[in-house]
């Protein structure tokens, strides 16, 4: 329980009216969650705290065009993961993979190789699908929240987390992937624009995105 | 689909990872350093006091102080600097546009003008235009986005009519991916602002640069509206037929990729 009883919606109306203290409740509500979610998309902590300032800091100045139709929350994670697909798709085709934590607090050793496989497979996941699966998969939003998140329709979520689940049970060799697909591949969930690579090398230290192809308004 | 319906048992394996944890200390600081920047700039902005909450931002040793008010222990609001810094390119945008508007306006006006190849002209000499230097005047057709007699500022076309004319805005606020179109939406809307950008998308071998990379026919009509994406130079490429393209300003320099699309009703 805050110390501010007012619900998000009331204190997102209140800092658009101009409450100095509202949008710091909001922060101070969400930004654990905020953080996770960034962390998980980008798989970098440097970046992720880039990403996760950047959008609270939009949040704050774009509070205006929240109209109340999904929840502050949902509204925060779009924000929050636009940002960071927006940073991915934008960096340089020479950086490097980001370095995996070797150890988070509570892991074991067997949990930690777990950890670390997992991040470094969902690192070679296209960006747009990698999101998919953290909001669903890790966080269990629920579909139709995560087609509001990532502004797309349901069944683009839907084939976005079964491809990444199949190209993340072919990276890590795990039984039970779909034959006959490639599961790394994009296409099929929206119309193409322009000559964007819709294709990630897995063996690339170059990891590209599709994400730029999609209709996001 | 159903959700439940995991055969290769990664939705297990994701769900069973440890959660990264509570947000670091130092990135919690560093937000609230950068939000209460935000609460200064809004308060400075609309001239009323800062609310205590505001004002309580203490500095941290990482901070860097406000050379401006040496003392005061305030964040810098790079975001304000920002501003300050486009409202004083703007102001020297529309002092060189005065310096070219008079002689153009001129020469159109004591010259025979004879359109390029655009089927809509000016519809009188109160619609003259700013026009590129480097660009042969066409015909200002104001439709672009079906808005009527509204008038673009600019009016840019090839000799050859090989790239698209150009209708040409300045957008008053960056744009962001969720709220780009509205920004767009809105300088088109708006009373036009004269003036010239640098930016490579204000011309029209530009516009038709990136609009061939994008898969688009180059040979359109189309309004553009410059402004700032993240920090970087960008525009929003409007179709006639509504639809929009959010792209960097190096569309069609170095490859041509759009940082979203979407549709603006015309």
């Amino acid at each position: 329980m805050t110390a501010d009883g007012r619900s998000d919606a009331e204190l997102m109306a209140a800092h658009v009216a101009g409450d100095a203290e509202a949008f710091g409740e909001l922060f101070r509500r969400h930004r654990d969650r905020m953080w996770a979610v960034a962390l998980r998309t980008v798989g970098d902590r440097d970046l992720a705290a880039d990403c996760v300032q950047d959008a609270f800091v939009t949040a704050f100045r774009r509070a205006e065009t929240f109209r109340g139709d999904a929840s502050v929350s949902t509204w925060l994670h779009r924000v929050v993961v636009n940002t960071c697909l927006d940073r991915l798709r934008r960096r340089r085709p020479t950086d490097e993979l980001p370095a995996a934590d070797p150890a988070a607090p509570g892991d074991s050793f067997a949990t930690a190789q777990v950890r670390l496989d997992v991040e470094a497979a969902l690192a070679q996941l296209p960006d747009t699908q990698r999101a998919a699966l953290v909001l669903v998969d890790m966080y269990a939003v629920p579909v139709a929240e995560a087609a509001t998140i990532l502004q797309v329709a349901e069944g683009t979520v839907k084939s976005r987390c079964s491809r990444g689940r199949d190209a993340l049970a072919q990276l890590l060799g795990l039984p039970g992937r779909v034959p006959g697909r490639d599961p790394l591949s994009d296409r099929g969930d929206h119309a193409p624009v322009g000559n964007h690579p819709d294709r990630r090398n897995v063996s690339s230290t170059n990891p590209q995105t599709s994400s730029s192809n999609e209709r996001r308004s | 689909m159903d959700e439940a319906d995991d055969p290769t048992g990664v939705r297990a394996l994701l769900t069973s990872l440890p959660d990264p944890g509570p947000m670091p200390d130092d990135l919690v600081a560093r937000i609230e350093a950068s939000l209460a920047a935000e609460r200064t700039a809004r308060a400075d902005a609309s001239g009323g006091e800062l609310r205590p909450a505001a004002a309580a931002a203490a500095p941290r040793p990482d901070e860097v102080l406000d050379e401006h008010r040496p003392g005061t222990g305030r964040i810098v609001d790079l975001a304000a600097r920002r501003r300050r810094v486009r409202l004083a390119g703007l102001a020297a945008a529309a002092v060189v546009v005065v310096g070219l508007a008079i002689p153009t306006i001129s020469r159109l006006t004591q010259a025979t003008v004879t359109s390029a190849g655009s089927a809509a002209a000016p519809a009188s000499s109160g619609d003259l235009k700013m026009v590129q230097p480097s660009d042969q005047v066409a015909g200002a057709s104001s439709q672009a986005l079906g808005t009527g007699d509204s008038v673009a500022p600019s009016a840019i076309a090839s000799p050859e009519g090989m790239n698209p004319s150009v209708h040409l805005y300045t957008a008053a606020e960056g744009f962001t991916l969720s709220g780009w179109t509205s920004v767009a939406r809105a300088a088109i809307s708006g009373v036009p602002e004269d003036g010239t950008s640098a930016d490579p998308l204000a011309t029209s071998a530009g516009v038709g640069r990136c609009l061939a990379g994008l898969g688009v026919s180059p040979l359109q009509q189309v309004t553009v509206v410059v402004g700032r994406y993240d920090g970087s130079g960008a525009a929003v490429l409007v179709l006639p037929d509504g639809s929009a393209y959010l792209v960097p300003d190096r569309c069609g320099v170095a490859g041509s990729e759009a940082i979203a699309t979407g549709r603006i009703a015309p």
